[in-house]
């Protein structure tokens, strides 16, 4: 039985933080360094009283507008997410509520990142298998700029906030999931972690105001960035050779490259790297940035609308970062 | 293995444009223009150039061309 991407939608919030504004608050950086390194113009952040769950109902909200669905299409919601509202319950109850899916619907949230969205489509690929389900929701949601220092100007450059609904189901769709590939590496945890707020250590709650290092607090986001590109540089081609061999592809024969959106400039490398040529490769973040487990459904969102692949098109998706963890995939495209 | 000419040449490109006073002994995670971006662009540039995989924390023994220089002779 196979499992096909049907439709994808994405929500990005209304605020949006450009280059000219982070300069007016950091007048030491210049925007056309950011703009030409990153590939990043501006990114979306949710509002202060905007969460995970309101994101990933807002995405759900659009997914079945869009697409005249009502609730009841879904017997499963899976959803991705870093910055949940609560520790427990999990965030997917609540947005299974709010969505009004049946209560027939299972509902479960994924803690992954950057990966999460391949980890996302696996699970949804073994439930269809397994005859679990049939018309599973997947949302990916995530508001790291919560979890960011707002004096990071680094961090802030890079996030956006976003999240995005794809109806994945046993029934014929755009796209055909091919065999997926999975990996992880806990070696790396420290290098990209929010380490404060949970059980093991609370927030320090030091004021903004007097915080001096931001490296050093434990209370935000941090990301060491050279061990996170040399992370890349490693996995990647490793990822990349794996989820072929898996797929039974020739590289040469993929049409279409769609990577984690990290930032250009790390793309750009590893697109050299991998000597994959550039009009194979998709680039799409300057209007969103990083947004997490969301870019690879926003490139694929973009460009089906866009009209960018063909029938039987071969496109490879790889997702890699926090974790460390990784995952690979191929889709055949059908038909938008 | 390139010389230590090209290897300078090499190692100053991961600058936007050359800083003053850099010499072969200077400890350049010392200078002004040194940053995450550099050391991302010195990564980059020891894969593109000498096909090299390094470990940061090895890397970091390295502060001067010189050092680099001969830790870079020493991986490839």
């Amino acid at each position: 039985m196979g499992t096909f991407i049907k439709r994808i939608a994405v929500y990005l919030p209304e605020k949006k933080i450009t280059n000219e504004q982070l300069v007016g608050e950091f007048p030491e950086w210049d925007v056309d360094k950011i703009a030409n390194k990153v590939g990043i113009a501006s990114r979306s952040v949710s509002a202060e009283t905007e969460f995970s769950s309101d994101m990933a109902v807002k995405a759900g909200e659009m997914l079945m507008h869009e697409n005249n669905l009502t609730p009841d299409t879904f017997d499963m919601l899976i959803l991705c997410t870093q910055s949940p509202d609560y520790f427990l319950p999990t965030t997917a109850c609540m947005v299974q509520h709010r969505l009004k899916l049946p209560t027939s619907a299972g509902a479960i949230d994924i803690n992954q990142g950057c990966s999460g969205y391949i980890y996302g489509l696996a699970f949804a690929q073994g439930l269809i298998a397994a005859g679990t389900c049939r018309n599973i929701l997947f949302i990916t949601a995530e508001t790291y700029s919560k979890h960011i220092h707002p004096k990071d100007k680094g961090n802030r450059t890079v996030f956006g906030d976003a999240a995005t609904a794809t109806w994945i189901s046993a029934e014929e769709g755009i796209a055909e999931l091919g065999g997926v590939v999975l990996g992880s590496d806990g070696s790396g945890a420290e290098n990209l972690i929010v380490r404060n707020g949970a059980m093991k250590a609370a927030k320090s709650g030091i004021l903004i105001e007097e915080e001096k290092d931001i490296a050093s607090s434990g209370d935000y986001l941090f990301m060491n960035g050279p061990e996170i590109f040399n992370f890349t540089l490693k996995a990647v081609p490793r990822l990349l050779e794996s989820t072929l061999k898996k797929n039974n592809l020739p590289k040469e024969k993929v049409d279409w490259f769609v990577f984690h959106q990290a930032n250009k400039y790390m793309l750009d490398h590893l697109r050299k790297k991998l000597d994959i040529p550039e009009e194979k490769f998709i680039l799409y973040m300057e209007n969103c940035g990083n947004t997490v487990s969301s870019t690879i459904p926003i490139v694929l969102k973009n460009s089906f609308e866009s009209k960018t692949f063909k029938s039987g098109d071969q496109i490879v998706l790889s997702g890699f970062g926090v974790g460390y963890s990784w995952g690979g995939t191929v889709l055949t495209f059908n038909a938008y | 293995m390139s010389d230590i000419n090209t290897f300078r040449k090499n190692f100053v490109g991961i600058f936007p444009k050359e800083p003053a006073n850099l010499t072969n002994d200077t400890i350049f995670r010392s200078i002004p223009e040194w940053d995450s971006m550099a050391a991302l662009a010195l990564i980059a540039m020891l894969d593109d150039e000498y096909k090299i995989e390094v470990e940061i924390e090895e890397l970091k023994q390295a502060n001067t061309i010189n050092e680099l220089y001969s830790f870079v002779q020493s991986k490839s």
